[in-house]
């Protein structure tokens, strides 16, 4: 009798271990994803006899504010919490890499861009994440296409991406609108102001709202602004060479940015920069935020979240004057082409060697969900912008963003195209960014910054391996738009 | 003597005592532990040189012994030469200005007068200050329409638009003058200590002779003072050329390359751009330079002792 008992217990042992087993291997009960991720993460602790964890996470400190409510209400439903480290939002690449050596689990995952993914795929850090995807069932298909893609890596899928930053234009249409200007621009341009289709158009918006009535050098209000900061600048530059027609590279990797489309619109980036604060070389978003939201310019291109800042009913004193404009571009081959940059993206990536990839792989599930995501995008203090086409319509974001904005910049998506998302990504970007400082500061011509920049970039592949970069561009071109200019 | 012929216990502790072998042997802890910590880290350093390693390709163990190829990448490097450059000009006005503060920062607290405690704590306050603090409290400061240029317009009388970190030369001299700010307290405290350890007797009888302040400083003090200045510019030569925080915190080492020291460079290289067996390389140049600079130094230092020993001032 004891005999049978005792074999009772072994086979019921076993058949609740492989049960629990079998369970946390399926599909996780729920009808939305970020319920699936909550019973995923509760199957996961039971599993592992565990009733709360702290996951260890590396994060940009500018998402922080953010982030933390949604991850507390994660916790209170599945345990899971999080010991969050804040980076500088450049120094994410170099502490990930340091961790690729180190191995150490320090942290479980980490919000990062993609332009360090094809290093951190390399480098071992980055854990493919398919089979967690198949089984959250996470709904990407909500996701506008474009951004999903740059989380993937020679077809694997790294991570899930919680942030839709391509760039957008915005205007004042108060000071479009003020008696006499309208007529006065049109003209002396020739056109009805509003929101520019190309960037001579930009130019010339720039250049006649430039408020300058002491002509001291310092305007009451400057006529365009964008990024050309150390680190940044690049991005910026990068998207008008691509609405140029400009490619970085042919199919042999060999260097295409020192051709005609690059100069013009090395040139035309240059220009703009008389229109922008004198030291918007060392500006970046929490310089360049709070300026446009204090009225100070006429026109800002950057990331989705300048509406945050623009339209706060305390911080800004613009709310209600803002134009979303459709990103300009250039007339190639007589058709107007528009182009977006992806220009940072947040992605949620699960490291190699995390303690528990799973409950790490769940919470950012939740959080990359329909419903949390709409409610991180809303948040007052978010710097995640829209990326699902449900956030078109959610009541939430809208009142966050405006209408206007969510629209326009999904439409821009149409047209986003990605950054040099190859191995090495980081060094072939600083090298540009440099010598376009340094085209920027005169002390080279944007022509030898563009052919100091090929040439580095030669280096850079033959020293990572050119068969090795071809693979990886090949992969990465499909992400390319195919469309001029969004439906 | 044993069998083996190794000493004794009587033996061995003669030998300890002798005079050659004990003045060693405290030392011997130290530079044990020394050797145990950073030798293998080192040694290793030097390993990942001679190799072509990437972080990005599998274990370094496993990647190509390539002999000094990484070297001859870096010596032809330019934007590591300049970076090397760079450094050492940014230390070559920062540590002198740094001394010429200090000069008159110490002879004013030498002198007793009310409140000179407090004035020394308040100058060797910035030293205590986290350099990524320094750095960031800067970067806010130094904005154009900041306080810095305001307070400079005070000044000047009218509006002074300084661009501290847009432009090529502004931003170059922020980072100097972060330094500055930051380490003048290190090198105002070697001072006090060694103004403070000066024979009297020399100074009293220059004195006695009618010798005015100035010339009692400059034929007297200073040179007693070589040596602590000497010690002074290795210290704080050596912190300058690892600058990072300030140019990484205030421009991104930009603008352009403006700011860009070869501590961010190697940084960049190594945990950026993943190539670890060229930052290795890098780094092994930089101390091969720093060490050149550190020993020249010395010599200079020991030449001023042995001289002044020789004129019995010490």
């Amino acid at each position: 009798m004891r005999r049978l008992s005792g074999f009772l217990s072994i086979v019921g042992a076993v058949a609740l271990t492989s049960g629990l087993t079998a369970a946390s291997a399926q599909t996780p009960a729920g009808t939305t994803a970020d319920a699936r991720a909550v019973a995923g993460a509760k199957a996961y602790m039971q599993s592992k006899g565990l009733t709360s964890l702290k996951l260890n996470m590396m994060m940009p400190s500018i998402f922080t504010a953010g982030s933390t409510v949604e991850m507390a209400n994660f916790e209170k439903e599945t345990g899971i919490g999080v010991n969050y480290f804040e980076v500088g939002i450049l120094q994410i690449q170099a502490k990930a890499m340091s961790e690729a050596v180190a191995k150490s689990g320090s942290f479980d995952f980490w919000i990062g861009d993609p332009i360090s993914l094809p290093d951190l795929a390399e480098a071992g850090l980055a854990k493919p994440i398919d089979d967690l995807v198949a089984r959250g069932k996470a709904d990407l298909d909500d996701i506008v296409p474009g951004f999903q893609e740059q989380a993937r890596y020679k077809g694997k899928t790294y991570g899930l991406v919680a942030d839709g930053d391509n760039f957008i234009l915005a205007i004042r249409k108060d000071l479009i609108d003020a008696p006499g200007e309208r007529q006065k621009f049109k003209a002396k341009y020739g056109w009805e102001p509003g929101c520019p289709d190309t960037y001579e158009q930009w130019y010339q918006l720039a250049e006649f709202f430039t408020r300058d009535p002491k002509g001291a050098g310092v305007p009451e209000v400057y006529g365009a602004m964008g990024y050309r900061a150390r680190s940044w600048g690049w991005r910026w530059w990068l998207q008008q060479f691509y609405a140029k027609g400009g490619m970085p590279f042919d199919d042999n990797l060999k260097p295409l940015i020192a051709g005609k489309e690059g100069l013009e619109s090395l040139r035309d980036y240059i220009a703009l920069t008389k229109f922008m604060p004198k030291d918007i070389l060392g500006w970046a978003t929490p310089q360049a935020y709070p300026f446009y939201a204090g009225g100070n310019a006429f026109s800002i291109m950057t990331y989705p979240s300048i509406a945050i800042a623009a339209e706060h009913p305390e911080r800004s004193k613009i709310v209600g004057k803002n134009r979303y404009c459709l990103v300009p571009g250039y007339v190639v081959g007589g058709k107007l082409v528009r182009r977006s940059l992806q220009g940072y993206g947040n992605i949620f990536y699960v490291s190699s060697y995390a303690k528990h990839p799973e409950a790490a792989y769940w919470l950012a599930q939740y959080l990359t969900s329909k419903e949390v995501s709409a409610r991180l995008v809303s948040g007052p203090n978010s710097v995640y912008d829209p990326y699902r086409r449900s956030h078109l319509t959610d009541a939430r974001v809208i009142k966050a963003r405006t209408k206007e904005m969510v629209e326009t910049h999904l439409k821009n998506a149409q047209v986003m195209a990605p950054m040099i998302l190859i191995q090495g990504a980081v060094e072939y970007n600083d090298v540009l960014d440099q010598n376009i400082q340094e085209a920027l500061l005169g002390k080279i011509t944007a022509e030898d910054a563009l052919k100091n920049t090929a040439a580095a970039w030669e280096k850079i592949t033959n020293q990572i391996g050119r068969k090795q970069q071809i693979e990886g561009w090949k992969a990465i071109k499909p992400a390319f738009p195919t469309k001029n200019v969004p439906d | 003597m044993t069998a083996a012929g190794a000493p004794g216990a009587g033996g061995l502790r003669r030998w300890l005592e002798r005079e050659r072998v004990f003045k060693w042997l405290p030392f011997v802890p130290v530079q044990g532990l020394f050797a145990l910590l950073l030798l293998p880290n080192f040694l290793l350093l030097v390993y990942l040189s001679l190799l072509s390693w990437r972080i990005t390709r599998g274990a370094w163990w496993n990647a190509a012994f390539t002999g000094l190829d990484s070297f001859q990448r870096a010596l032809e490097d330019s934007r590591f030469l300049w970076a090397l450059a760079r450094t050492f000009a940014f230390a070559a006005v920062a540590v002198p200005l740094e001394l010429l503060l200090v000069f008159g920062l110490a002879m004013l607290c030498r002198r007793s007068f009310r409140g000179r405690r407090i004035y020394t704590s308040v100058f060797l306050l910035p030293m205590m200050i986290v350099p990524a603090v320094v750095g960031y409290d800067l970067s806010m400061l130094l904005i154009d329409q900041g306080p810095f240029n305001q307070l400079l317009s005070l000044f000047a009388g009218r509006t002074v638009t300084v661009r501290w970190l847009s432009e090529y030369t502004p931003a170059q001299l922020a980072v100097i003058g972060a330094d500055v700010w930051q380490w003048t307290a290190l090198t105002f405290l070697v001072f006090t200590a060694g103004l403070a350890g000066l024979p009297e007797e020399p100074i009293r009888a220059a004195r006695v002779m009618g010798a005015s302040r100035w010339q009692i400083f400059w034929h007297i003090e200073l040179p007693l003072l070589k040596p602590v200045i000497a010690i002074a510019v290795i210290l704080r030569s050596m912190e300058a050329l690892k600058m990072f925080d300030y140019p990484m915190l205030l421009t991104q080492a930009g603008p352009g390359n403006a700011t860009e020291t070869v501590a961010v460079y190697l940084w960049r290289v190594g945990w950026e751009f993943a190539r670890v067996s060229d930052a290795a390389a890098m780094s092994l140049i930089l101390l091969v330079a720093v060490a050149m600079y550190i020993l020249v130094a010395i010599r200079v230092l020991r030449r001023e002792r042995r001289r002044l020993t020789e004129e019995g001032a010490v």
